[in-house]
């Protein structure tokens, strides 16, 4: 490790100290910082593992708040993120076993991909960009509705959240394998799918 | 050029965005992209499908980040509640337990003589003692169950050993 990452690592977790100090004393400022800060990139990923944008609010409302009454257990040598999103695949799967019995790891049931990505337009653009990012984004979409919710899940996080697959696979509690595997797999159907679509 | 060969592209050009690939793969990828119209179209399309779904956007309602955040400060306070309730008890108890030490002898004296105008073996006379020692513990410990099962149920929350440490 050269000096200035060892400098870069050193000060990550100081802030992660930090953010753990805060966590414990559930200061509210914090919280709201936190909100801000990690909403989109929570609600994304919610989004793209239920495949539904109601029961992706109902998850994220609820990960706040475990992260509010966990937040003694979060453990400052790792990054917010990764415990954040672990916490929020927790709750989809506590939800998709009360909805049904299922678990996480068979809603790559066919059954899932019925229910639709109810996806909204894009923000407001010009009406060029829009109509080519919609039509994309549609597109996408659609695409996206004929994958099962694990290869879903494996590109958000890994080409949406940028994250290393270790990471990913410390979030889906899965093996380093498995991550790849659902990786590689999810790329090459959505490919293939957005293929015929052209 | 093989069938083994369009077959080592189509996974190096997975594995160059999932994972990257070492130099001399790159260089060999790039050779065949040059001379294969049809990988080449591949690593086109794999790119496109990328930029795509990073492209795609998922709108937060912006009532949902209020109505959480006003979520998480009641429930912040209510812990903050139960929390200094549960400070009170426990000063409670242990003023309980202190007096409870201090006056042990003066209670034994005392069902000691009850027990003997009452012509009572020692055996029920000291039972009677020790039930009166337990009975604001168990009191107490009812109170703190009913409190917790109805946080519980109000919060709908899950298996209460449940933890979120990572692996």
């Amino acid at each position: 490790m050269d000096a200035t990452t060892y400098q870069f690592s050193i000060l990550m977790l100081s802030e992660t100290q930090e953010l753990a100090r805060g966590l414990r004393r559930r200061e509210p400022e914090l919280f709201d910082r936190l909100i801000e800060q990690y909403h989109y990139r929570l609600f994304r990923y919610l989004f793209h593992l239920t495949g539904n944008r109601e029961t992706a609010e109902d998850l994220f409302q609820e990960t706040w708040i475990r992260v509010l009454e966990k937040g003694h257990q979060y453990d400052a040598r790792r990054r917010f993120e990764t415990w954040l999103f672990s916490i929020a695949r927790h709750l989809a799967v506590d939800y998709f076993r009360k909805a049904g019995p299922r678990a996480l790891d068979s809603l790559d049931d066919p059954g899932l991909a019925e229910r639709a990505l109810e996806l909204p337009g894009p923000p407001e653009r010009p009406p060029v960009d829009l109509l080519v990012e919609g039509e994309q984004s549609d597109r996408v979409n659609a695409a996206l509705e004929q994958l099962p919710a694990l290869y879903r899940e494996a590109l958000v996080l890994r080409f949406s959240e940028d994250m290393p697959l270790e990471e990913i696979a410390a979030v889906t509690s899965a093996a380093l394998s498995t991550v790849k595997s659902r990786v590689y797999r999810g790329l090459q159907a959505l490919r293939d799918s957005l293929e015929t679509t052209l | 050029m093989n069938n083994d060969d369009h077959a080592r592209a189509e996974k190096l050009i997975l594995e160059a965005q999932v994972e990257g690939t070492p130099e001399a793969d790159r260089a060999w990828l790039d050779a065949h992209l040059e001379t294969c119209e049809s990988c080449a179209g591949k690593a086109r399309s794999t790119e496109y499908t990328l930029r795509a779904f990073r492209a795609v956007s998922v709108p937060v309602d912006s009532e949902l980040l209020g109505s959480t955040r006003l979520r998480v400060y009641l429930r912040a306070r209510e812990l903050s509640d139960q929390r200094e309730r549960r400070w009170g008890l426990i000063a409670l108890c242990a003023m309980s337990w202190l007096v409870g030490i201090a006056s042990a002898p003066l209670a034994w004296w005392m069902f000691k003589w009850l027990g003997k105008e009452a012509g009572l073996p020692p055996l029920v006379w000291q039972t009677a003692l020790a039930l009166w020692w337990m009975l604001p513990a168990g009191f107490v410990a009812a109170i703190v169950f009913w409190q917790r099962e109805r946080a519980q149920g109000q919060n709908g929350q899950g298996t209460p050993h449940e933890t979120y440490e990572e692996h």
